[in-house]
């Protein structure tokens, strides 16, 4: 997932880049009160620890390894805000000195792995554990399931950066600039590899080491949120109640798509613009480029098969959902602290 | 070139990730997750070994002020990602193949790691978009007549299957500007020492205690590493035969969290000798870089020579 120099077009690091530049410093601030002057030791070993997770392979059915993208754990133990500073940290260090990861993407890597992906698993992450007890099983299974939600949304992220290239900037006669693939070939070429052996290794990995935690060495579970928090939690009561309900309309929403398959199309490319904010004017400038989540689904031959579309749209919708998810979870959270600063 | 202190050159050839060469019949096999991951750590301390040694050297961007030395490089990385035409950035590569030579990295080092080693990917990823079953455009070579269309599923194959001239241009362009982004930042870290990069990172307004957490993360990176070796040539010297995928996942885990608990107990031991110390939360750092002459020249170097590309640039087209 580490995107290299030379993919993506200055414009899009650039823009990726400013955008991370108000979440370092909410990170900075906000892991500077939790963890007052402790921070400097606990965080950089929290880097140095997300940077050797990535050493640890995983071998493979197929006789291959994969190494786990660690940001999930990381966050799940040390909070999103900790996570971010780690990650971006291991993610620096990669690109100045191991060439893994461009030193101008650094933005766009950071905003894919450091920021989205810690946030999505540690919301995840709690919304499943709820208040359950160090030692329940909620707590593994919400971690794989957060670790598995996560990187497939850091990985969609990655496919719609690179995707986007060959619309935004290409020559007159069609020449690509920048990366060359459309959306429709690096949407489903890196999501279904993260659906079926990232995600799992990701989950499988972090399930098992809270498992493991869970065993041997609980405090470390109850690291983050720290006991001083917890009053925020409950003083944002009435914000459960709206997250339940757009949880169930979540939930619920795929059913919706099943059954007037013919809106999903319409709807997708809408919500998708809306997401970018920048790309509808590339999009419809761009020849030939209309925007289309999964268009093979659409061909005829495949179309006929009925499971075949019923599995694409699902795939689609619950990719799409969890992106929307993720916006409006960070977006609300970012209007609470407001709300939380002024009251 | 001094080889009192050098590395021997055995101990800085990267081995093939996830394979091993017999040493009699010389054919390669795959190995163990616990190979691969203790090679995968020691080239990355080979690396960070190689890098700092070149550091040393008395070469010309050495002996540029490192703050001075990022900020050039960063600003021609960002001419890199504008320029759109190959003779360009052909250009471009050429003068870091120049800026290389005087600053005495090994050239052999230089080509090949950019080369064989990371483009290489980014080949394989290019590569179908050169034809026309990708993307339509020009043919420029016609490879295969179908004599129809062909929609299958997700295949779709025009009547003619060719490589076009825009995919290739594409490819092309592409490959070239990679392969000069990464020769920058190679140039960039193999000619610094870690310590002077992260500091010189301040010039871009990272804040000092992000700053210091870099610096400790990448000292504490080699002690983690360490403890991982450790471990798994302890697992490595103490098996015989094989274990099966359940006790393999369960040792990566336990492993994952072990390190995790050291790391932590660790950082609470440095948190207090920090305090014994007298950290009071400021840090201070030792390091002062001063300005000279040769810095202000290359500066204007460098602007000259980044405004002549994107001129050449336009003038293309």
């Amino acid at each position: 997932m580490h995107i290299p120099d030379g993919f993506l077009s200055p414009q899009t690091w650039g823009t990726l880049g400013l955008g991370m530049i108000p979440v370092w410093i909410a990170s900075a601030i906000k892991t500077a009160r939790n963890l007052k002057i402790k921070q400097v030791p606990l965080l950089s070993l929290g880097a140095a620890f997300t940077f050797v997770i990535m050493m640890f392979n995983i071998p493979l059915p197929n006789g291959t390894t994969l190494h786990p993208a660690g940001a999930a754990l990381v966050a799940v133990i040390l909070g999103p805000w900790a996570a971010v500073i780690g990650v971006t940290i291991a993610l620096v260090i990669q690109a100045l000195f191991f060439g893994d990861g461009g030193l101008m993407a650094i933005g766009a890597n950071s905003f894919n792995m450091a920021f989205v992906m810690p946030f999505v698993a540690y919301y995840v992450y709690r919304m499943i554990s709820g208040s359950s007890a160090v030692t329940s099983s909620r707590r593994w299974i919400a971690a794989a399931v957060a670790a598995y939600i996560s990187v497939n949304v850091s990985a969609l992220l990655t496919a719609v950066e690179l995707g986007i290239q060959p619309m935004l900037y290409h020559t007159a006669d069609g020449r690509a600039l920048f990366f060359p693939y459309a959306l429709s070939q690096t949407v489903p070429a890196i999501t279904i590899a993260h659906l079926l052996f990232g995600g799992i290794v990701e989950a499988v990995v972090t399930a098992m080491v809270v498992i493991y935690f869970q065993k041997v060495n609980q405090p470390m579970l109850e690291l983050y949120p720290h006991k001083s928090e917890k009053v925020h939690v409950q003083s944002g009561l009435n914000l459960k109640k709206v997250w339940a309900a757009i949880g169930g309309l979540i939930l619920l929403s795929p059913l919706g798509v099943l059954a007037t398959g013919s809106v999903w199309g319409e709807w997708s490319t809408e919500e998708f613009q809306n997401m970018l904010g920048y790309v509808p004017e590339g999009i419809s400038k761009a020849p030939g480029s209309k925007l289309n989540f999964f268009p093979d689904y659409s061909v005829p031959g495949w179309a006929a098969n009925f499971t075949g579309t019923a599995a694409g749209y699902i795939l689609s919708a619950v990719v799409g959902l969890l992106l929307i998810f993720t916006a409006i979870y960070i977006f609300n959270r970012f209007q609470t602290k407001g709300d939380r600063v002024n009251g | 070139m001094d080889n009192s202190n050098s590395v021997p050159e055995w101990l800085l050839e990267r081995n093939e990730s996830g394979t091993v060469r017999n040493f009699f019949s010389g054919k390669k096999k795959k190995i163990g997750f616990v190979e691969k991951t203790i090679n995968d750590v020691a080239n990355v301390l080979k690396e960070s070994i190689f890098s700092e040694q070149v550091a040393n050297k008395p070469g010309m961007l050495q002996n540029i002020d490192p703050r001075v030395k990022l900020i050039t490089i960063v600003y021609l990385l960002v001419i890199a990602a504008f320029l759109r035409h190959m003779p360009t950035l052909v250009g471009l590569y050429m003068f870091t193949l120049i800026m290389a030579y005087f600053s005495k990295v090994p050239m052999k080092f230089f080509v090949k790691r950019v080369w064989f080693f990371i483009p290489f990917f980014t080949g394989l990823v290019v590569l179908p978009s050169i034809f026309n079953i990708i993307k339509p455009g020009d043919p420029l070579i016609n490879l295969l007549y179908l004599g129809r269309r062909v929609d299958f599923l997700f295949i779709h194959l025009p009547e003619t299957i060719s490589i076009t001239k825009q995919g290739l241009l594409g490819a092309g362009l592409i490959i070239l500007r990679v392969g000069v982004s990464v020769s920058l930042a190679v140039l960039l870290t193999v000619t610094s020492r870690w310590s002077e990069l992260l500091k010189s990172l301040r010039v871009f307004f990272v804040p000092k205690i992000f700053i210091m957490v870099l610096e400790m993360t990448y000292r504490y990176i080699f002690l983690l590493l360490t403890v991982m070796t450790d471990m798994y040539t302890a697992r490595k010297s103490r098996t015989i035969g094989e274990f099966d995928a359940k006790e393999n996942r369960r040792f990566i885990s336990t492993g994952i969290g072990n390190v995790f608990g050291k790391a932590y107990f660790m950082s609470e031991e440095i948190h207090d000798a920090m305090i014994s110390r007298g950290y009071l939360g400021e840090a201070k750092s030792l390091n002062r870089f001063r300005v000279l002459a040769q810095d202000v020249v290359w500066v204007i170097l460098i602007l000259v020579i980044g405004i002549i590309f994107i001129g050449g640039d336009k003038v293309i087209g």
